[in-house]
């Protein structure tokens, strides 16, 4: 994960979540990112895990002694990027699936 | 603008770029969405103004931008529907449902729909949010750097050496000043303080986070990490490394990094460490990070598909065929599939459009990839990702 | 002082907009390059805490530059092009208690 990685450093900035955060997270027994995200809010801001996914899962394997594989990713929902409401009810859509 | 295409590219990239040109010389109808508001990706950002001596000297950019021209004329002659500024906003498979994980055979054939949801570039007249239908996807979403995480990262006035890079090929800006502090490891990292060098600017320190060796090893990599031609740049090197790193303080076996703020603008002021046994402060304005770059995987996340963690990128990659195909009509090229650098990047994509051509009938034997390239690329897209250096990464 | 200075051949000046104050920019630069160029330390903000957040990425990943422009409120500055007239509002920090400062 790193040595600079110190439990007061962020690993989300959107969110504001710590290393510290996290360890405390995991110290309860959870076990994979999602779980971490869905208690501590990593991965849940704007940015959607673009900053924090990387780290969290590393972070997690290193604390845990799991292989990255088995630690996971976390999960990505659509949207991709932040969309205006109004602009998100009224899409183009697509009508003609011609042959 | 059609609603129905043959093919959407996701980025434009050299990976992308290749791809939707190649699907569209074949005679597909491509819609090209990339999010940045030119051609090019993160290499070959802003291309054609440096080609046209908007940047820096001819001479140079052809250098810097090589392959970045070609590709850009290709893409005009090509016909392809090229949407600058334009936002993935969602990637829709073809439904598959319980009954077709026990009975491939009823898997969605291949005239199924895979739906894209995307934003209309900014300024675009409402409603912004657009659906297309594609008969098929390649998704080159590239590379990011990966984030380095430390107390004060979030701090104004800390980035990624990317970010210079990018503040640099598209408006031509050069950190200036004092309190200007590079830290991390990596080719990029000494790529940035070269060019930071070579344009006047001065580099108060460099703290080195790799372990032992790392920072040799960086600069040995640096061709193959360069864009454009690695043979080209590799003339130039050893001479810029040296002349970059002559009176730049470079503090070894950095330990404890945290930035500090000021109180009244919340900006970085100062950057503390460990190396060599002592603590160390530093003014710093700007600090630019480094720890080498992974895929961008929004996409192949939100595919929900397999990925393989790669031990040598420190990152997971998805699992893709030997063409790059990682579900029915969806194919992953270039960095966002792991990384490799330009060169193969472009390969992939256009090994990725001649899948497509041939799921069309429309592939032409003669569009084959071929050359040392194509043959770097075709070992990556096996079990074994390769890293940059063409050595594989075992799982 | 801004962090970064020019060095290309001048391009075609234009003129922005943010939080009211006219700030000169080129053509060709994004949003955030021609604020970084300008001096600005930040762009966007924390949703939660109000601490200014300033470009990390400048690719449209770090979302430390999410700002409005034009009137919309989703756009990251450093993929927005920077055009003649565009009015850029960078995000107020909220106070302790939720308001506007």
């Amino acid at each position: 994960m790193g040595v600079h990685a110190t439990d007061d450093a962020l690993i989300c900035r959107c969110e504001n979540v710590r290393v510290a955060d996290v360890l405390a997270a995991l110290g309860t027994g959870i076990d994979g990112p999602n779980r971490v995200k869905a208690m501590t809010r990593c991965g849940m801001g704007p940015c959607q895990g673009r900053i924090c996914a990387n780290p969290l899962t590393r972070l997690i394997a290193a604390e845990t002694g799991w292989s990255p594989d088995t630690v996971g990713a976390l999960r990505i929902r659509p949207p991709l990027k932040p969309v205006l409401l109004m602009d998100y009810l009224a899409p183009e859509i697509v009508p003609e699936l011609s042959a | 603008m059609s609603k129905v295409v043959d093919l959407c590219v996701i980025g434009a990239g050299p990976a992308g770029l290749a791809a939707a040109a190649r699907a569209a010389e074949g005679g597909l109808h491509v819609l090209l969405l990339d999010e940045q508001s030119a051609a090019g990706g993160q290499v070959w950002r802003n291309a054609g103004t440096a080609l046209a001596g908007g940047l820096m000297p001819t001479t140079q950019a052809e250098k810097v931008y090589h392959g970045a021209g070609a590709a850009l004329q290709r893409l005009a002659a090509s016909g392809v529907d090229h949407r600058a500024g334009a936002t993935l906003v969602d990637i829709a498979q073809p439904e598959t449902g319980p009954e077709t994980k026990s009975a491939p055979e009823a898997a969605p054939g291949p005239e199924a729909m895979v739906e894209i949801t995307w934003r209309a570039p900014f300024g675009a007249e409402a409603p912004r949010v657009r659906q297309t239908a594609a008969r098929a996807v390649i998704a080159a979403t590239g590379a990011q750097e990966r984030p380095v995480i430390f107390p004060g990262a979030e701090l104004p006035g800390v980035m990624g050496v990317g970010a210079i890079q990018t503040a640099y090929k598209q408006s031509g800006l050069v950190p200036d000043g004092e309190g200007v502090v590079l830290a991390g490891h990596g080719p990029l990292l000494l790529l940035t303080l070269a060019q930071i060098r070579a344009a006047g600017g001065r580099v108060a320190a460099v703290l080195d986070l790799g372990p032992p060796g790392a920072m040799a090893a960086a600069a040995r990599a640096l061709p193959r990490a360069l864009i454009g031609d690695p043979a080209l740049m590799a003339q130039g090197v050893g001479l810029m490394l040296r002349r970059a790193l002559s009176g730049v303080p470079v503090h070894r076996g950095v330990t404890g990094l945290r930035a500090h703020g000021t109180h009244r603008t919340g900006s970085i002021e100062a950057v503390s460490f460990t190396s060599a046994g002592r603590a160390r402060r530093l003014p710093a304005r700007l600090l630019g990070v480094h720890d080498g770059v992974i895929p961008n995987a929004q996409v192949s996340r939100l595919l929900s598909l397999r990925h393989v963690w790669d031990a040598g990128q420190g990152a997971f990659v998805p699992v893709r065929d030997a063409d790059g195909a990682v579900a029915p009509g969806i194919w992953i090229v270039g960095d966002g599939a792991g990384i490799g650098g330009a060169g193969i990047a472009a390969v992939d994509g256009e090994q990725a459009a001649l899948a497509v051509l041939a799921r069309t009938g429309r592939a032409r034997t003669r569009g084959a990839a071929s050359g040392p390239q194509a043959r770097r690329a075709a070992f990556r897209r096996g079990a074994f990702p390769a890293r940059a250096d063409g050595r594989a990464c075992h799982r | 002082m801004s962090l970064f200075r020019r060095t290309s051949p001048p391009a075609e000046a234009i003129t922005i907009e943010v939080d009211g104050r006219a700030v000169n920019a080129c053509a060709g630069d994004t949003v955030a390059t021609a604020m970084l160029a300008a001096g600005f330390g930040s762009i966007g903000a924390n949703v939660k805490s109000g601490r200014p957040s300033a470009p990390y990425c400048l690719i449209g990943v770090c979302f430390g530059c999410q700002c409005t422009i034009d009137g919309a409120s989703d756009a990251q500055a450093c993929l927005v092009l920077a055009r003649d007239g565009m009015v850029v509002e960078t995000p107020q920090p909220l106070t302790r208690d939720g308001g506007l400062a």
